[in-house]
């Protein structure tokens, strides 16, 4: 066991670095750059029954320290995941990797961790309740706490894989949401998604994306994102995973003090794709620099020091 | 893609607003005009992509415009700054080898989408050259076509059919790609601009419909051919 040993939901992990849904595509366009290896292991883009195209353009926005996004889950649908994703990425990537997924309805996140729990590539299932860009889905299902609970009661129904369920941060009280997930019987809670936004361009007077709203990430959402780590790791038993706009060693420490058992990383790696290697071979540094000798050591630290 | 730091070693004015940025650094990665770069800049989380203009062992130039924050400082820069880019990115224009020299090719600029017809011009020494701007006063850049027929005009579509040619490469904003997909009867290849996040195919920031369904404007693209693209929204 490396001292950047960690692991989630009984899975070991070589290190606590995940490269976050959305931002690492299926992994092949970082393959090219490094060697995707190295990662604790990575979550794919959000996958959907069927085929989505996504907003309209603009879909990207600037924001102070970050940026706003309003994709709208483009991806090819689960069927061609499987079919064409999968096996591609099977050359590239040899440990288990995170399914992340979404959904309409409560029969779509259902049908949909069903196909992805028979893939053994696939280690967990990452449902996500929390996507602010699509309308009647998403977010919807993730600011409600029994509607939280509903979606992660059915697809724990059809997987015997670890469920790990997205939370929002937009919502009055991420702990009740969080509470009611681990009680339908998730394995983990991940945090957080991307914090509802706007911009408006002075030149036309207009909202820059052309759905109006987006969600906001990168290190502007940095503090938000420990803040509801540290909530709402004292109030669950399971673990935590910690997102939100980690870009350095020393933040992915910080979270893990926060009590997140392993971190996700998103926005940064659109603007430095080789990040997450970097913060993994600094790691063992800022942890001599700080008098930490494991991961392990680290997690959740800040609550009993 | 490859990354690395770049030393802005020339600035010079095209015209109030534009200019001509030259870097200087490693250039093994830039293959044909019409690829971009991403070049970082200070206090921005997001880069500014730019198509290529042209480039040599020492280095690759830009035509930069002022069209908001980013680029005002971008312009404003000191020769010896140095700039953190991203390059290699995107495929660039593959006119037919038939073309020759080009006398049957027209290169068509809108705005700063000439900057890599300059590019193209040099490698198609008899190519006919077609820069269209909103206001002929705006225009700008006729200086990077020296050797050339060059047509300045504020109206873009007559030209199309006046100019003879069996074949164009085409850059600008999106609203101006569809006129000439539209309207140009010969084939060609087409690039515009769409708002990015990454640059390199990780965040389906900015998509496009075509035939052979969603292409990532900054992978796929941001070269397409006419007729692979689809224009209905
Ligand atoms: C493939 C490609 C090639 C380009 N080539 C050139 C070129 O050769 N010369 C040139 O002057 N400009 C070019 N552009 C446009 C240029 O990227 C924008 O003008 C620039 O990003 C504006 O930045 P800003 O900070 O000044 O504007 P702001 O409006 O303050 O920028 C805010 C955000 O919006 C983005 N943005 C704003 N306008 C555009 C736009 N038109 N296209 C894409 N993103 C935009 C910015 O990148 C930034 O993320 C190109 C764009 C693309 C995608
Ligand atoms: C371009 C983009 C696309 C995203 N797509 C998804 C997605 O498909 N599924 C998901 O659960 N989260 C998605 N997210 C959210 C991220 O996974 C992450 O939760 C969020 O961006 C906060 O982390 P960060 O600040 O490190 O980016 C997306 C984020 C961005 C920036
Ligand atoms: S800008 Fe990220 S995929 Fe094209």
């Amino acid at each position: 066991m490396g001292r950047l040993t960690t692991s989630l939901c009984g899975i070991t992990l070589d290190n606590p670095v995940i490269p976050a849904s959305g931002c690492f595509g299926y992994g092949y366009e970082y393959a090219d750059l490094f060697d995707i290896n190295c990662l604790g292991t990575f979550s794919f883009k959000g996958t959907t029954l069927h085929p989505r195209y996504g907003n309209a353009l603009p879909r990207i926005a600037e924001a102070p320290s970050g940026m706003l996004n309003a994709v709208g889950l483009q991806n090819p649908g689960v069927d061609a995941v499987i079919r064409e994703e999968l096996p591609k990425l099977r050359t590239v990537f040899t440990k288990p990797v995170i399914a992340n997924v979404s959904g309409f309805s409560i029969e779509e996140y259902r049908e949909v961790c069903a196909r992805l729990d028979a893939q053994p590539q696939v280690g967990w299932l990452e449902v996500n309740i929390s996507c602010p860009n699509v309308h009647g889905g998403g977010m919807s299902f993730g600011t409600d706490p029994a509607m939280a609970a509903a979606v992660t009661k059915a697809v724990r129904e059809v997987t015997t894989k670890p469920v790990i369920v997205k939370l929002s941060p937009n919502v009055t009280d991420i702990v009740s949401i969080a509470r009611s997930c681990e009680d339908a019987g998730a394995d983990a809670v991940a945090l957080i998604n991307t914090l509802l936004a706007m911009r408006i361009d002075l030149k036309t007077r207009r909202p820059v994306l052309a759905n109006t709203t987006g969600g906001l990430s990168g290190p502007a959402v940095f503090p938000v994102a420990l803040r509801m780590v540290w909530q709402v790791s004292q109030a669950v038993e399971i673990p935590v995973i910690g997102i939100g706009g980690i870009s350095t060693a020393e933040n992915v420490i910080e979270m893990l003090l926060a009590g997140a058992s392993c971190v996700e990383i998103g926005a940064a790696n659109l603007r430095d794709p080789w990040v997450c290697q970097h913060i993994i071979a600094d790691l063992p540094d800022v942890m001599d620099r700080y008098g930490f000798s494991t991961v392990k050591d680290i997690i959740g630290g800040a609550h009993h020091a | 893609m490859n990354r690395g730091f770049y030393t802005l070693a020339e600035n010079l004015p095209l015209k109030p607003g534009i200019s001509l940025l030259r870097l200087e650094g490693d250039s093994s990665a830039f293959q044909r005009p019409g690829q971009f770069v991403q070049i970082e800049l200070p206090g921005y989380f997001l880069k500014r992509p730019f198509s290529v203009c042209d480039w040599d062992e020492g280095g690759f130039s830009v035509i930069v415009e002022a069209a908001g924050s980013g680029t005002r400082e971008l312009l404003a820069l000191p020769s010896g700054t140095a700039l953190l880019v991203h390059t290699g990115l995107g495929n660039g224009f593959t006119p037919p080898d038939s073309l020759g020299l080009g006398e049957d090719l027209l290169l068509i600029g809108v705005g700063t989408g000439l900057s890599p017809m300059a590019g193209l011009a040099r490698r198609y020494p008899e190519a006919k050259v077609l820069l269209a701007f909103r206001r002929l006063e705006d225009a700008f850049g006729q200086e990077l076509f020296a050797g050339h027929e060059v047509c300045v005009t504020e109206d873009l579509l007559s030209p199309l059919v006046a100019i003879p040619h069996r074949f164009f490469c085409a850059c600008g904003s999106e609203s101006a790609m569809r006129a000439v997909a539209l309207h140009d009867r010969a084939g060609g290849q087409i690039a515009f601009d769409v708002r990015m996040g990454c640059g390199f195919g990780a965040c389906m920031g900015g998509s496009k419909k075509t035939v052979h369904g969603y292409a990532r404007v900054c992978r796929e693209g941001p070269v397409f051919e006419k007729e692979e693209l689809l224009w209905e929204d």
